[in-house]
């Protein structure tokens, strides 16, 4: 600092005192000085402004509007170099032990070195001077290119003033934001612009809470003072302009940042400057960037011994570094194509839902169920096939224990028809059909033969007219039979049991067509309906496929509905479909309140020769519901 | 770009950069290999069994228009993911692939996104490319990554990966000019793991509180992140609330790995443990692991206050790591959670965990289920007996693995707490707006489980009232 020595112009006139402070009288100078006093709360704008000072580690400072020196005692212990303005003869006289040299002048008429301060400190100045910008741009040529601006401005977006201005009142105080002597008055925003437009780019920024001690003149140590400034800082960290009382920032010249310059060169040019970098100070490095817009410094300034080493320059550097990256559009563009992509998806999945939510429900409700109770009888276990004959009784097939039950319409009686121990070859009841003489086929799945009851309960006949493996049969109007071919097709024979060789085809066998995984049979005129493991067939009376639909649910056993169209439980899932005869889903079953599911392990399924009620074997009882086709 | 050649890759300095073509052939050889260790044991395998057939249910269901909640198909998940197992079945139909293969694609190709990812970050600066290199090569050719990805065909290998590049994303809005951007693409990698597997919404908090710094940034952050999520679930709450809240609620994993996996081996080494006490053990031992377990992640949420920003890497693990050693229902898949992240911040425990996980699994699926390792037909003579001991000590090594490695990542933010190392980058400002945001998605999260809670009371009432009303009871 031995080339660039300011001049020491001692005192100056009154008079010109008034330009650096507008065309304010020193009567009101000197009242508004006198309501300056030193700031000992941390979060304070002067114990702040010192802290950055000494975290940017440069010198000579200069520091702008002393007034009483605050800056300077508070790092007078440091032995920088630094110098002051401060155009009111009394202070300017106070402060002078406490700087170097002290120009009493007004800042645009100093006789500043030029291209000598690394540091410039305007601490709550700008908003009395008339020309803000000139001020910054005249000090610009007394610092070095690449000297930090350290800069306090009241906050006229605080929530007090924004509540006094929407009640309609401008107040003229004697301090604070409303400060008589205030020309200007600045919100975050604007207080960046006016910066900037002088040519300074703004690295940091911060807010500094109410010194409610000082306005209050209240002990800063109390409870209650302590609880104060705590709730500030929260609100502040909620809303800094909102709560902020002080805004603060630094800023740098703008045409010194380079966007050629890296973070990693910044930070090694600053730790060369650096005396002495500590383990903290190497962490804070290696951490991802602190805050680059409205942060906040750490609390407490070290002002009397060696502080820990302070961050505020890798804060600004890296500031720096983002402010001067080039905005790139591929990154927006990038999350929007992420966005399309997450949001295109969700077209098929609504519209999945709301596919099946359209489905018609048509409400039911139970009646009661079927039961087999009384001494030494096993209740119903395992329950299968199931149908009704003509004079309304119902025909269960049992797998547990085996046997045929015949119940009355109403389910209010039973008789056991047939069991495993009682009718020869009757192994495992599992299909059961009618014809309209009011016969009774019953399937045995495990030889697949097929036992005929006639109308009295008597066995007529068993015959052999299927494979193990078989689980569906029906009986046609015209008492031709469909059986399931085992595992692998359907089988036709006509009312005198004997194979329709004219139907479908020869493989495996005569009057056979090959269908994966039969599970139901119902016929419709000469149209047999037949519901696979996930498929829904037509075939007609020739014994061909003629329609062919995937099942929304799993398919299962099948009844017709008088109106000409099909049921078909789904067992996995615990419903009733109703299908038309080309395998559209027009509805399934629900609770009369619509609720789900209402059937417990649906397996076999028949309706009442009037359609009015519906019969399910479901897992372990004969529900009886109500059956209204038309309630949907 | 001085002495780029002669130096070679180790020890390069920013003066000292290695060139682009170094960079690129290192990382098309990094996906290569992470390719090749996949494609091949996936193609090669027979093995449409367990998760995979689960998942080939899942597409035939979607591809019927069924409802797949009302189906009784194992779909414990968001219905944002249904279509994935369907459309691969398509794929697997349009090219005559089996769908055991191509089931395993999607996983697959995020593994290699991954592998683009931690190469991107690690070497992002071009410099300590072998480091860089060395690292990522440990992911590509993770044998628990494998294990997953192309044996067991198990899609949760997705969702550390959306984790991963949530992570990344949430670092390079650090650094980038673009820090909102960056941000919300971070939120929509996380909303895509959390749409994916629920789970995430765990570490969401730790996201919202150490990786945001304004209530704006937290709010927004978590409005992204749960989007997927939201508008996946809406139409089936409002729909089929019933059968969705079912099935999402039901599932609470198996005892395969983890403390609770110890005591299931018993019966296998010593044979005298009756399988019915074993399985009671199971689930009151998972009802009350997972009670602490959700205790012990909202202590943690509420003590992320403490944490430092830049750990945000590490205490992402916690969650995972937590579960590991608290939960009994631990599954093969979950091994995963950790692995990319704790590459990615170059953590040494990726390496031990690996280890002792890798000899894990593959001891498991050699005694529960050795179609994963062998195919359709594994070999006729395997010893299970020998096979369950090794599993016994390895999900002993791995809870104390897991128990250890989360409380040095708690003792150093709790240290580094103590010693107020963070203190100028986290200060009030940075800590309060996240608080609020935090709070509002626990309440969320607290008032999701609550619904979920009283749905499953419910459901099982019901369901217990119908089958107790034949008898009259």
């Amino acid at each position: 600092m031995t080339s660039a020595q300011p001049n020491r112009t001692g005192s100056t006139s009154s008079r010109s005192s008034s330009k650096i402070f507008g065309r304010l009288s020193n009567s009101i100078l000197e009242s508004a000085y006198d309501r300056y006093v030193l700031h000992t709360d941390p979060d304070s704008s002067q114990q702040q402004i010192a802290k950055i000072v000494l975290g940017l580690k440069g010198q000579p400072i200069l520091d702008v509007g002393a007034a009483y020196g605050f800056l300077g005692r508070l790092i007078a212990d440091r032995h920088l170099e630094i110098d002051a303005i401060e155009p009111y003869a009394p202070y300017a006289e106070t402060s002078r032990r406490f700087y170097r040299h002290i120009y009493q002048t007004a800042v645009e008429e100093a006789p500043l070195p030029s291209e000598t301060y690394k540091i410039i400190v305007l601490g709550d100045v700008l908003e009395h001077t008339v020309n803000p910008v000139a001020v910054l741009q005249s000090l610009r040529r007394a610092a070095t290119p690449d000297a930090t601006f350290v800069i306090s401005l009241p906050n006229i977006s605080h929530l007090s003033a924004r509540l006094l201005i929407l009640l309609g009142k401008f107040p003229q105080m004697d301090r604070g934001i409303f400060d008589r002597t205030h020309l200007h008055f600045y919100t975050r925003v604007t207080a960046a612009q006016m910066v900037e437009s002088s040519g300074l780019m703004v690295l940091w920024q911060s807010v500094t809470p109410v010194p409610l001690p000082v306005i209050l003149n209240a002990d800063g140590g109390s409870i209650l003072m302590r609880a104060a400034m705590l709730l500030q800082k929260i609100l502040i960290g909620i809303s800094p302009t909102l709560f902020g009382y002080q805004l603060l920032m630094t800023a740098k010249a703008a045409a010194l940042v380079s966007a050629n310059e890296t973070l990693t060169s910044d930070l090694s040019v600053e730790d060369k400057n650096a005396s002495q970098i500590n383990a903290t100070q190497a962490e804070v490095l290696s951490q991802p960037a602190p805050a680059a817009s409205f942060n906040q410094l750490a609390p407490q300034l070290p002002i009397t011994t060696d502080p820990k080493p302070l961050t505020i320059t890798e804060n600004a550097t890296r500031t720096k570094k983002l402010a001067v990256q080039p905005k790139r559009k591929i990154v927006p563009l990038l999350f929007f194509a992420l966005l399309l992509a997450v949001i295109v998806p969700l077209y098929p999945v609504w519209n999945q839902i709301l596919n099946y939510s359209r489905i018609t429900t048509i409400p039911t409700q139970k009646l009661g169920d079927l039961r087999v109770s009384g001494p030494n009888v096993r209740s119903l276990s395992g329950t299968m096939g199931i149908t009704s004959v003509s004079n309304g009784s119902i025909y269960v097939a049992d797998t547990n224990p085996q046997r045929l039950v015949k119940f009355t319409p109403n389910g209010s009686d039973y008789k056991i028809v047939a069991s495993a121990g009682s009718t020869p070859g009757l192994v495992l009841p599992y299909a059961v059909a009618s014809d309209q003489s009011g016969n009774v086929y019953v399937l045995d799945i495990t030889s697949g033969d097929v036992f005929i009851f006639g109308a009295n309960d008597s066995l007529i006949k068993k015959v052999p007219l299927t494979v193990s493996g078989s689980r569906a049969m029906t009986i046609d109007k015209s008492g031709n039979i469909y059986i399931s071919y085992g595992g692998s097709g359907v089988r036709k024979f006509t009312s005198d049991l004997q194979p329709d060789g004219a139907w479908g085809g020869n493989t495996p066998v005569s009057g056979t067509i090959l269908i994966a995984e039969v599970l139901g049979l119902a016929t419709i005129g000469n149209d047999l309906f037949v519901s696979s493991a996930n498929k829904f067939i037509r075939v007609d009376g020739a014994g061909k496929i003629v329609a062919e639909k995937k099942l929304i649910g799993s398919g299962g056993s099948m009844t017709s509905t008088p109106s000409g169209h099909l049921l078909t439980t789904d067992l996995p899932t615990n419903r009733i479909w109703i299908f038309d005869r080309d395998g559209n889903t027009m509805g399934r079953l629900v609770g009369k309140n619509f609720e789900e599911p209402i059937f417990f392990q649906p397996r076999g399924i028949a309706l009442s020769q009037d359609g009015s009620k519906l019969y399910v074997a479901n897992e372990n009882l004969i529900g009886m519901y109500e059956f209204k086709e038309d309630a949907r | 770009m001085k002495n780029s050649i002669s130096s070679g890759l180790a020890g390069t300095s920013v003066e000292d950069k290695p060139s682009n073509g170094q960079w690129v052939l290192l990382l098309v050889i990094l996906l290569f290999a992470t390719l090749a260790a996949r494609i091949i044991p996936a193609w090669e395998l027979h093995n449409e069994i367990f998760d995979t057939s689960t998942y080939h249910s899942m597409a035939l269901t979607v591809l019927r228009g069924d409802n797949i909640y009302a189906q009784r198909v194992f779909f414990p998940y968001m219905p944002y993911t249904q279509f994935e197992p369907a459309a691969m079945l398509l794929l697997a139909e349009k090219m005559n692939w089996r769908f055991d293969f191509a089931i395993k694609l999607p996983s697959i190709l995020m593994d290699c996104v991954a592998t683009a990812g931690i190469f991107l970050h690690l070497a992002k600066k071009r410099k300590n490319l072998l480091s860089a290199f060395g690292w990522t090569l440990l992911w590509a050719l993770n044998p628990v990554s494998i294990l997953i990805s192309s044996f067991h065909g198990n899609y949760m290998t997705v969702v550390p990966v959306f984790m991963l590049l949530a992570y990344l994303a949430a670092g390079k809005a650090n650094e980038d000019a673009q820090r909102g951007w960056w941000l919300a693409i971070s939120a929509l990698m996380l909303g895509l793991a959390i749409v994916t597997r629920t789970w995430p919404i765990m570490v969401l908090p730790a996201f919202v509180f150490l990786g945001t710094r304004s209530l704006r940034e937290s709010l927004m952050y978590g409005l992204i992140a749960l989007f997927p999520t939201i508008a996946s679930a809406l139409p089936y709450l409002i729909f089929s609330r019933e059968t969705f809240l079912a099935e999402i609620s039901g599932y609470g994993g198996f005892p395969d790995f983890g403390w609770l996996s110890v005591f299931r081996t018993l019966p296998y080494i010593s044979g005298k443990v009756p399988g019915i006490i074993t399985s009671l053990f199971d689930d009151i031992s998972m009802g009350y692991s997972r009670t602490l377990f959700l205790v012990s992640v909202i202590a943690l949420t509420f003590l992320l206050p403490l944490f430092r920003p830049s750990s945000l890497g590490r205490v992402i693990l916690l969650v995972p790591l937590f579960f590991y050693w608290i939960y009994g229902g631990v599954s093969a898949q979950y091994l995963i959670w950790v692995i990319p992240i704790a590459i990615a911040i170059k953590s040494r425990w990726s390496l031990i965990f690996t280890l002792v996980a890798t000899i894990t699994i593959i001891a498991f699926y050699h005694t529960y289920a050795p179609p994963i390792l062998y195919g359709r037909f594994p070999p006729i003579k395997i010893d299970q007996n020998v096979s369950a001991q090794i599993m016994m000590f390895g999900n002993i090594a791995l809870v104390a693995i897991s128990f250890i490695w989360s409380m040095s990542i708690f003792a150093q933010e709790v240290i580094a707490f103590i010693q107020k190392k963070w203190s100028t980058d986290n200060s009030y400002l940075n800590w309060v707006k996240p608080l609020i945001g935090n709070v509002v998605y626990l309440s969320i999260v607290i008032l999701i489980w609550l619904g979920l809670f009283f749905s499953s009371v419910s459901q099982i009432a019901k369901r217990l009232s119908d089958v107790m009303k034949p008898y009259g009871i």
